[in-house]
């Protein structure tokens, strides 16, 4: 099920050219260690540049928001079976 | 050649979510009146297919996931994917988001051939975007097309043009592009059910019931086509700009329908300036819960390119129409009869004033996001729905 979670969360990430890899998330104090990114994409929002990534840890999907002006993430959504 | 890619939406929201792999998915706009604009292939099998209501795709299989579309993912991978194809060659016609044609003639020698080229495509796209697409080479645009079609999926077929007959033999004339459901139904009504049927239908006859596209017919049916491969940056101006929403629930009083219209004429506007547009042409579409589909327009004397100008306009169509009992589920505005505006200033101190304050509005609105700051009546309005672009849906 996908719930819409818009929190601000803490993210390890490393910004390597074309390829990001996201190592792990801390969200409601609870560490995530992070397996695999599915996907990213970038989205306008007026003339601010979001990046989103689909990341898991094996158990949960994650749809994280990285404001590139301002270098702040935020969960916006998860996804889980069932 | 062309390119089609596999239940696009579907395959990408299968690819950025491992749980959605190998599962019956369904792509739509939010809500739950809204329609499927994608199913991955296992939901095919249960009859699902882009266009249908959501609720309608649940009741034939139960187990369908539904999941909200996200059009900044499709169109960056439509990105990704035309790029890995202008690779090839320059000549790339951007038909659709997920569609390409592609005039390969030129870069044979270079990848070693026709079938070569295409395989090296399709490695691409499957290596750097993670997707499946089918492909068909053929003489022309039309006959590509049909051969991707037919190979579907995750295929590649290629016609030559001694095969061509062969193939069109026993092809239904709907399976030709641009041969839709009634155009198909009015050839059956003739006695005319597959191409060579069709083909051997003295043109003459054809002219008189179809007119002009008579002729047109006549060529499909043999399998000709001379229409060129248009490089996308290549195309001409363009002709209108539009912009539908498709509404939560069906809605039968004219009021909301009004405010809906306005937050669509303000977001035509936006784009129309941004363009450096101005249409003279307003259109108003309203499509009916049983999906029956109307559409008046007026034209003025002067183009126009400001939001309430445009909803002037289309309120007046729209308050003409006599509107069926049936809920309305979507609305649409258009302006076409573009020209390029020009930049100076209008005469009016009033109208200059007016102007100045819609391109401050826009400034703003480019800084924070659309539907930041509007007119006053759009702030009852709920501002999450936002307008779904028309090439957001796959293309006929
Ligand atoms: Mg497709």
């Amino acid at each position: 099920m996908v719930e819409v979670i818009e929190e601000p969360v803490r993210v390890a990430a490393v910004f390597n050219g074309r390829h990001t890899e996201i190592r792990w998330l801390q969200w409601r104090g609870r560490d995530y260690r992070i397996r695999q990114v599915t996907d990213h994409w970038r989205a306008r929002e007026g003339r601010a540049l979001f990046h989103y990534f689909a990341v898991t840890d094996g158990a949960m999907l994650f749809e994280l928001r990285f404001h590139a002006e301002q270098l702040a993430w935020e969960l916006t959504r998860t996804y889980c079976e069932g | 050649m062309h390119v089609d890619m596999d239940a696009f939406f579907a395959s990408v929201e299968q690819r950025g979510n491992p749980w959605l792999r190998g599962r019956p998915i369904a792509v739509s706009g939010s809500g739950w009146r809204s329609v499927v604009t994608s199913a991955s292939y296992q939901a095919r099998p249960f009859g699902i297919s882009a266009g249908m209501p959501v609720a309608q795709a649940m009741r034939l299989c139960p187990a369908l996931i539904r999941v909200e579309g996200n059009s900044d993912k499709y169109v960056e991978t439509s990105e990704q994917v035309i790029a890995l194809l202008r690779e090839v060659t320059p000549l790339v016609e951007v038909a659709s988001i997920d569609e390409c044609y592609l005039d390969i003639t030129g870069s044979l020698r270079l990848f070693g051939g026709a079938e070569a080229l295409a395989r090296r495509v399709k490695a691409r796209i499957r290596e750097e975007v993670g997707l499946a697409c089918s492909v068909g080479v053929a003489p022309n645009k039309l006959m590509a097309k049909l051969a991707s079609g037919l190979s579907k999926p995750d295929g590649l077929l290629r016609l030559t043009a001694e095969e061509l007959p062969a193939w069109l033999e026993h092809l239904p004339v709907t399976e030709l592009c641009g041969i839709g459901p009634r155009l198909g139904a009015a050839l059956t009504a003739m006695g005319v059910r597959t191409c060579a049927e069709l083909s051997r239908v003295p043109v003459a006859a054809l002219t008189a019931r179809f007119g002009i596209v008579g002729r047109h017919l006549h060529e499909m049916a043999r399998g000709v086509d001379s229409t060129p491969v248009v490089p996308t940056e290549e195309r001409p101006d363009a002709k209108s700009v539009g912009h539908t929403l498709t509404l939560d629930q069906d809605l039968h009083d004219r009021e909301p329908m009004r405010r809906h219209l306005f937050r669509l004429a303000e977001e035509v506007a936006r784009r129309l300036r941004k363009g450096r547009y101005a249409g003279r042409t307003v259109t108003v579409m309203v499509r009916y819960a049983d999906f029956v589909t109307w559409s008046r327009q007026t034209t003025l004397e002067a183009p126009l390119d400001e939001g309430l100008a445009i909803y002037d306009a289309a309120r007046r169509v729209f308050d003409g129409l006599r509107l069926r009992p049936l809920g309305v589920r979507l609305l649409g505005v258009t302006v076409s009869h573009l020209v390029h505006a020009r930049d100076q200033l209008p005469l009016l101190p009033s109208l200059q004033r007016r102007r100045a304050s819609v391109q401050a509005m826009d400034a703003v609105n480019d800084r924070y996001g659309e539907f930041t700051l509007t007119r006053a009546t759009l702030l009852q309005m709920e501002t999450r729905t936002r307008p779904i672009s028309p090439s957001w849906r796959p293309l006929a």
